[in-house]
C-alpha cells in the first residue's frame, strides 16, 4: 500500500491566529524577557502542532518539522566539538541562507543531540516519527574545513559522530532514520565514496535507514545507489522530473520514496495529475512512499498545509479506489 | 578612485518601525507614515554626508523587503504569508499571479526627494529582473525565462524614468544571480533589456552566492560596475577574481553587515589592501557587503565611520590622494 511521508522541515510560523509564535518567542528570549524553559515549552508546542497537522492531513510517517533547526547542519555543528559558526551562504538554489559551519579543530561527538526531542515527538504523535540527519558527504560539503583541509579526513570524522548520533537516536526509540544528501547529485563523481561513508554510519545498526536526495538530478548516481545498505531511497521528482523515471526503474531491492508534490512553489497540483503519478508508482512499487519534493519550509504555512492535505487526500482516494 | 558608498538599505529608526507596524494594523494613515519615511530619509542622507561618504543611497525607508516593495507596486503580483529567509528572519514572498504591468514609476519620487537633500550623487535603487523572479512564487507564466523577461521590460521603463529624473548612478541588484549558474544567460539577457540605451552608470549588487560558479561569465552582465561582498567570507572569495582579469568597475564590500562587531580601521585597511592586489584602484569603490538594515543605527554609523577612515589611510599610504 502506498504510504505518505514528509521530508524534513516545516513552516515554523502558523497562519492560524492564537498559535504559538516562535519568532516572537525567540525575539523575547534574545532580549532576556523569557527563560530557556519557556522557549523550550514553545518549541514543544509548535512541534506538537506540526505533528498534529501532519496526522490530520493523512501523513503516515511524519518528521518533527525540525522546528528547533535553522538548517540541516548548523544545529548539529553547534553541539559537536571542533566547529565554529561561519559566514552566511545561500542554501542551494533557494532564497534561504545558512551559517556555514567552520571546522576549526578535531571533530568529536560529546552528547546525544536529537534523541530526547525525537522521543518526545514520537510520544506526541503516538507512533513512529522519522528522524533526519545530514549524510556525511553533504555534511562535509556544507562546512568550511579550516582544520583537516581534506574532504576524506573530515568525512571520516563525520562518519564517527553521525554513527554515535544514530546509535543515540536508536536507543531513544527511532525506527526510521533519514540521511539527507542534497550535495551529491551535483557531484556524482563522489557517489561511491559518499555512499560507502553512509554505509559505515549505519553498519550493524537496526532501523529503517533512508537516503534522501532533493534539488538535483540523480542520473549520475545510479550505479552507486545500488551499494546503499539501507532500506529506502527518497528522491525529489519535481526539481528534476526525470528523477521519477530513474527512481521507478532503479535496479535495486530498495523501497523508494517519490517526492511528487512541489514544495517550493505555492501553485497547487491538480488532483488528477497526482493520481496519475500514484498509478504509475504503485504499478511498479506498490509499497512505495510518496512525499513533498523537499522540506515544506520554503512555503508559507497555509500553502504548506494545502500541499500536505492534497497529498494526504489524493493517497486516501487512491487507496480507496484500489 | 576608492570612492565610498553604501549598498542600499539603512536601519529604520524606532519611530518608523512603530509607524510601519501601526500602518499595517490600519491604525495610522499613509500620509503620516510617509512623513516619517521622509524624515528618516533626511536623517540617512545627513548621516552619510556627515560621515563623508561620496556616493549616497536614500536608505530605502519606504521599503520593507527588496522584492516585496516592487510586488506591491506592480499589477499582476500578490504577496504571500511569511516565509523564513535565515535564522529568525522572515519575509513575505511575492507571487507572480498574472500578466506583469507597471502602472506608474515605483522609485522615482523618493529618488528625487533624496537627491534634493544633497549636492552629492544619490543612487537610483532597483531589484533586478532575475532576482525578482527567483524570489517570487510563480503561478502564472509557463517558464522562468518568461517571468524574468517580463520583469526586465518593466524595470527598463523604471531605469529610463530614473535617468530622466537625474540619476547618474542606477543600481539594479541581482543577489540571486549565482543561484542557478545554468540560468546566468537568462539573467544577462534580461539585464541587457533593463540597461539598453541608458547613459547613467549602472551597477549590480550581488551577495552571498557562489561567485566561482559564474565567473568569468559574470563579466558579461551588461552593467558598468559589480558591487560584491568580501568581508563576510574573510576575503576568501577574492581569489575567484584574480584570473581572468576583472574588467569592470568594482564596489568592494569590507563590512560584514550580518555581524554586530564593529570592524576596526586596521582590519578594513587590510581588507582594502587585499582588494587592491586584484582590482584596479581607479575602478574601485569601497562599501559594506550588503544593505545595513539588519544593523542598528549606532552600529551602521560606527562601521561606516571606520570604513571612511580606512579609505583615507589606504589612499594616503598608496599616495592616491
Amino acid at each position: 500500500m502506498i504510504q505518505t511521508t514528509t521530508v524534513g522541515n516545516y513552516p515554523k510560523l502558523s497562519s492560524t491566529k492564537g498559535d504559538v509564535n516562535i519568532r516572537k518567542m525567540l525575539h523575547r528570549f534574545d532580549k532576556g524577557e523569557i527563560a530557556a524553559a519557556e522557549l523550550t515549552a514553545a518549541y514543544d508546542q509548535v512541534t506538537a502542532r506540526v505533528l498534529r497537522e501532519q496526522r490530520e492531513a493523512g501523513i503516515d510517517l511524519p518528521t518533527d518539522g525540525q522546528i528547533r533547526w535553522d538548517d540541516l547542519v548548523t544545529p548539529l555543528a553547534a553541539r559537536l566539538d571542533g566547529f565554529h559558526s561561519g559566514g552566511l551562504l545561500r542554501w542551494f538554489d533557494n532564497n534561504v541562507y545558512y551559517r556555514r559551519p567552520r571546522v576549526t579543530g578535531t571533530v568529536r561527538w560529546r552528547e546525544a543531540i536529537m534523541a530526547a526531542d525525537h522521543a518526545k515527538a514520537a510520544r506526541e504523535f503516538g507512533g513512529p516519527v522519522k528522524a533526519v540527519l545530514p549524510a556525511p558527504f553533504s555534511f562535509a560539503q556544507l562546512c568550511e574545513d579550516q582544520h583537516y583541509r581534506s574532504m576524506e579526513t573530515l568525512m571520516a570524522y563525520l562518519v564517527s559522530v553521525l554513527r554515535s548520533e544514530t546509535e543515540a537516536l536508536i536507543r531513544a526509540g527511532a525506527r526510521h532514520i533519514q540521511f539527507d544528501e542534497p550535495c551529491l547529485p551535483k557531484l556524482p563523481e563522489y557517489g561511491v565514496a559518499a555512499i560507502a561513508a553512509l554505509n559505515q554510519v549505519i553498519a550493524g545498526q537496526s532501523a529503517e535507514f533512508w537516503l534522501c536526495f532533493y534539488f538535483g538530478d540523480i542520473s549520475g548516481l545510479v550505479p552507486a545507489l545500488r551499494e546503499f545498505r539501507g532500506q529506502v531511497i527518497a528522491v525529489d521528482c519535481v526539481s528534476q522530473p526525470r528523477n521519477l523515471d530513474i527512481t521507478l526503474n532503479l535496479d535495486s531491492a530498495h523501497n523508494r520514496c517519490f517526492g511528487i508534490i512541489e514544495a517550493r512553489n505555492i501553485k497547487l497540483e491538480r488532483p488528477e495529475q497526482v493520481r496519475a503519478q500514484l498509478e504509475r508508482i504503485s504499478g511498479r512499487h506498490p509499497d512505495a512512499y510518496v512525499s513533498p519534493s523537499c522540506g515544506l519550509e520554503f512555503l508559507p504555512h497555509r500553502d504548506a498545509l494545502a500541499k500536505l492535505s492534497l497529498l494526504g487526500s489524493a493517497v486516501r482516494a487512491f487507496r480507496g479506489g484500489q | 578612485m576608492l570612492e565610498t558608498t553604501s549598498v542600499g538599505s539603512f536601519p529604520k529608526p524606532d519611530y518608523l518601525q512603530k509607524a510601519r507596524t501601526a500602518f499595517a494594523a490600519g491604525k495610522l494613515p499613509y500620509a503620516q507614515l510617509h512623513e516619517l519615511e521622509l524624515q528618516a530619509t533626511r536623517e540617512t542622507i545627513r548621516l552619510q554626508e556627515d560621515l563623508g561618504i561620496d556616493i549616497l543611497v536614500h536608505g530605502e525607508m519606504e521599503r520593507g523587503d527588496m522584492t516585496t516593495y516592487f510586488a506591491e507596486k506592480l499589477v499582476g503580483m500578490g504577496i504571500s504569508d511569511l516565509v523564513r529567509s535565515y535564522g529568525n528572519r522572515y519575509y513575505r514572498k511575492p507571487i507572480v499571479a498574472g500578466e506583469l504591468q507597471r502602472p506608474q514609476p515605483m522609485t522615482v519620487e523618493m529618488f528625487k526627494y533624496a537627491q534634493s537633500l544633497t549636492s552629492r550623487p544619490v543612487k537610483g535603487m532597483l531589484t533586478g529582473p532575475y532576482t525578482m523572479c527567483d524570489w517570487s512564487f510563480n503561478t502564472h507564466y509557463e517558464t522562468r525565462r518568461e517571468v524574468v523577461l517580463a520583469f526586465a521590460r518593466l524595470l527598463h521603463e523604471e531605469v529610463r524614468d530614473l535617468e530622466a529624473a537625474g540619476a547618474k548612478y542606477i543600481q539594479i541588484d541581482e543577489p540571486a544571480i549565482s543561484t542557478r549558474p545554468e540560468e546566468l544567460e537568462i539573467a544577462i539577457e534580461a539585464m541587457g533589456i533593463v540597461t539598453q540605451g541608458i547613459n547613467a552608470m549602472t551597477i549590480s549588487h550581488i551577495c552571498y552566492g557562489d561567485f566561482k560558479s559564474i565567473y568569468p561569465r559574470l563579466l558579461d552582465l551588461p552593467v558598468d560596475q559589480l558591487d560584491l561582498e568580501f568581508a563576510n567570507s574573510g576575503y576568501s572569495n577574492l581569489d575567484v577574481f584574480r584570473k581572468p582579469k576583472f574588467t569592470k568597475r568594482i564596489a568592494f564590500g569590507v563590512l560584514d553587515i550580518h555581524s554586530h562587531r564593529i570592524e576596526s580601521v586596521d582590519e578594513i585597511v587590510a581588507g582594502i589592501r587585499k582588494g587592491l592586489e586584484v582590482f584596479d584602484p581607479e575602478l574601485m569603490w569601497i562599501d559594506p557587503d550588503c544593505g545595513l538594515k539588519t544593523r542598528t543605527t549606532a552600529e551602521s554609523e560606527a562601521k561606516l565611520r571606520n570604513m571612511v577612515e580606512a579609505v583615507e589611510v589606504v589612499k594616503a599610504g598608496h599616495g592616491l590622494k
